[in-house]
């Protein structure tokens, strides 16, 4: 006798909850971003085709505050400024990270928790608590750093109140505070890697540094780049380590872009012309990011 | 399904629209109207209802609501079911925020009772009909204040705010290092004299004593110049109709610039941020010999250099001879918002105005600060200021009267610079070229040609 083991048609009214179930999920997230991020950002780009003090009414004026941004000095230089920090950023932080993540995953190094304890320490303590002890040391006349240059016979340098130097504690404090995240990112990749591949690359006579280049590197490649994606979109937004530093000065020498739209929002209190600068900082992480994702789709398809 | 999936999202679209949308665009009048309680008790009126009168504000507002604590509870006062709560922010700027993201919102509801700004943001609150005009109810009591107390919180003629202080431009200097230099002090009354005395020092100290400090952030455009060289230069950033910029090209100006350039390039200045330890070690070590600051350094030098008591001595600050005033005061004041159903607005007016007025209750209160050196303000009313303990000699300052020396400051002081809407931004510019004048990457006279170029840029002005 045949059988029918098919289950029974579910009532429609189940099924279509059954659909509505996963959107349902999800709606929270959906919610908050309509709300806190959509609905700003469509604001602001309203926003920057007006004039706007935040209290008065609001005057339209077309295109004047992309115009202007185009020959304001003071963005140009926080512009120039910000590539500056996330250059350093990507030099130092992704070396850095896949060195010290490659340290801790070697068993020949000892108290391996400790160290990685150690380590984390900089990006798990505040910014703002960083950024102070940092104007200490770098402090002209009382600091750390220039009592050790001292020692070494070298004039006193003005870490934060000269224009040439004073990217150069920014640069350091970021550094030192991003470097721990992303040794985390690099290291949790790298011991992912196949441990068959470095055995038998070591039977082979492979050294480290063959067998980092190798194959630890190419096995982590997509890691790495989605952090330098990462980097490069937290470096573009860097604002912290300036304004606690040197607050963007001397003049604008360590202004940041962000900083900038800071200022001009609720300083100068231009809330139209800071959603320009906020539009235009987006076009220009839009352009990087966009040729970012085309050189992982290449590499993905070869 | 694409049915389904596109009405859910029209119904989180519509929602978080509707969320947004809700809270905005209530002016503060649309609130809804609630009976004031009238008057304190203290004038024949009602008590004031049991709550909260919150003040938004900056600097350390603590001392000074230890007056009004005092005044609520005072018998008579209507107010002893009020509590008074003074929100603290880092700056003017911020206070100026928060009420900008209380109007955004929509949460005018949530607006204090009064706000502490300065005159750029008092004008454009007040043009916008966010500050209460009081002029009605502070007007019998003008003659009682200083002359030009109320200049600066003024707008179109009408009252926006009370000041609780007025502080002027002085001469802080330390005795000890002109002692034993043997340089009179009283040379420094002029700006000539000043900076003659500031070579000498150098010359006599082997270049170890600075005349004077000179921040390398913002702070060398507020207190060198925005209120010190610039007033008392007669100075001016904005031509009289405030629609043009002539800083670059007015004499006064060019005064104050060239006058502040012969300090810093003679080596006068000793480069440090200002309340920053660095600044107060150097000062201590007595590498500072004086600082041209307004009359709040003094809590600063009490409860910072307090090892230093007997050693610091204050006078009114040098003038240039040509001009024959000092530089201008600084306002603290605070703005009643125009809440039509705020119970307290009253309370606050009264409030103000003891605090100005009460001889022995301000008298009382300023013992108790300087007992725990805390600060204090100096009055503005002409009664107060006539009392004899407002010419009392302090020790700290080696048994003269740092409370006469500010007395003798509000003589001489010059007029505030025009403030216009332009002024904020114009700030922020200024004192980026002056920032890098000072670190040194460019001369006087390309800071003047920049600031003047970028003022013009920037704002579309002539």
């Amino acid at each position: 006798m045949k059988q029918n083991h098919a289950p029974p048609a579910a009532p429609r009214k189940w099924r279509r909850k059954k659909l509505i179930y996963p959107y349902l999920f999800i709606a929270p997230f959906y919610l908050l971003f309509l709300v806190f991020q959509l609905y700003p950002m469509i604001w602001s780009l309203v926003l920057s085709f007006y004039k706007w003090n935040g209290i008065s009414p609001q005057t339209f004026v077309g295109l004047k505050n992309y115009q202007r941004v185009l020959t304001d000095q003071m963005f140009w230089e926080s512009m120039t400024n910000t590539l500056w920090y996330l250059a350093a950023n990507l030099i130092f932080i992704l070396p850095l990270s896949v060195l010290l993540g490659q340290l801790l995953c070697t068993k020949a190094v000892r108290a391996r928790k400790l160290h990685k304890t150690i380590q984390i320490l900089p990006y798990i303590t505040s910014t703002a608590a960083a950024g102070l002890i940092f104007s200490m040391l770098f402090d002209a006349n009382i600091g750390v750093v220039n009592g050790m240059l001292g020692a070494l016979g070298i004039d006193a340098l003005p870490w934060l109140t000269s224009v040439e130097l004073s990217k150069i504690p920014v640069m350091i404090l970021s550094i030192w505070r991003n470097t721990p995240w992303y040794m985390l990112i690099v290291m949790s990749a790298i011991l992912g890697v196949d441990a068959n591949l470095h055995e038998a690359a070591v039977m082979d006579g492979a050294n480290a540094l063959q067998r980092m280049v190798r194959i630890t590197l190419p096995s982590i490649r997509s890691v790495l780049l989605f952090s330098l994606i990462n980097l490069t979109i937290d470096s573009a937004r860097i604002f912290t380590e300036p304004y606690i530093l040197t607050k963007g000065g001397p003049g604008a020498s360590s202004l940041s872009v962000v900083q900038y739209l800071y200022t001009t929002a609720f300083d100068s209190f231009q809330l139209g012309y800071a959603s320009t600068i906020g539009y235009m900082l987006t076009l220009v992480l839009l352009v990087v990011s966009i040729g970012y994702f085309i050189s992982l789709r290449r590499q993905s398809e070869e | 399904m694409k049915r389904t999936l596109a009405l859910g999202l029209a119904c989180v679209l519509g929602l978080s629209l509707l969320l947004t949308g809700c809270t905005q665009d209530n002016p503060p009048a649309n609130t809804t109207p609630a009976a004031p309680s009238g008057a304190p008790s203290q004038t024949g009126g009602t008590d004031y209802p049991a709550g909260k009168m919150t003040f938004w504000t900056y600097g350390m507002p603590e001392y000074m609501r230890r007056y009004f604590d005092g005044y609520a509870k005072r018998e008579g006062s209507g107010a002893q079911s009020v509590e008074v709560e003074m929100v603290n922010y880092s700056g003017e700027a911020e206070v100026r925020q928060q009420v900008m993201m209380s109007l955004t919102a929509g949460s005018t509801a949530d607006l204090p009772t009064a706000i502490s700004t300065f005159p750029v943001s008092m004008q454009v609150l007040a043009e916008n009909g966010l500050l209460k005009d009081i002029t009605d109810q502070v007007t019998p009591y003008l003659d009682q204040f200083i002359d030009g107390a109320f200049d600066q919180a003024t707008y179109n003629g009408r009252i926006y705010g009370i000041p609780y202080a007025l502080q002027p431009k002085m001469l802080f200097y330390n005795n000890d290092i002109f002692e034993e230099y043997e340089i009179d002090p009283g040379r420094m009354s002029t700006m000539d004299g000043y900076i003659e005395v500031g070579r000498e020092l150098l010359e006599k100290s082997g270049g170890a004593v600075k005349l004077s400090y000179v921040d390398p952030g913002s702070y060398t455009w507020r207190y060198w110049f925005r209120r010190g060289l610039m007033p008392q230069a007669g100075a001016k950033i904005w031509s009289d109709d405030g629609k043009s910029v002539v800083l670059d090209t007015d004499p006064g100006a060019r005064l104050a610039f060239d006058t502040f350039a012969e300090l810093f390039e003679g080596g006068m200045l000793y480069n440090a941020a200002t309340f920053q330890p660095a600044q107060y070690e150097a000062a201590r070590e007595g590498k500072i010999a004086t600082f041209y600051i307004e009359s709040f350094w003094d809590s600063y030098l009490r409860s910072n250099l307090a090892d230093m008591s007997g050693s610091w001595r204050s006078m009114p600050a040098p003038v240039f001879e040509q001009v024959g005033t000092a530089g201008a005061q600084a306002i603290g004041m605070y703005c009643v918002v125009n809440k039509e159903d705020d119970p307290y607005t009253d309370l606050f007016v009264d409030m103000m105005l003891d605090f100005n007025l009460n001889t022995e209750a301000r008298n009382s209160w300023s013992d108790e600060m300087l007992a725990e050196g805390l600060p204090t303000e100096h009055p503005i009313t002409k009664d107060l200021l006539a009392d004899p303990y407002w010419s009392q000699p302090s020790d700290y300052y080696g048994g003269e009267s740092y409370k006469q020396m500010v007395t003798l400051s509000y003589e001489n002081q010059s007029d505030n610079l025009p403030v216009t809407e332009n002024d904020a931004e114009a700030d922020t510019i200024i004192s980026s070229e002056l920032e890098k004048y000072v670190a040194g990457s460019q001369d006087m006279d390309a800071t003047i040609a920049n600031i003047g170029r970028l003022l013009r840029q920037n704002l579309g002005l002539s």
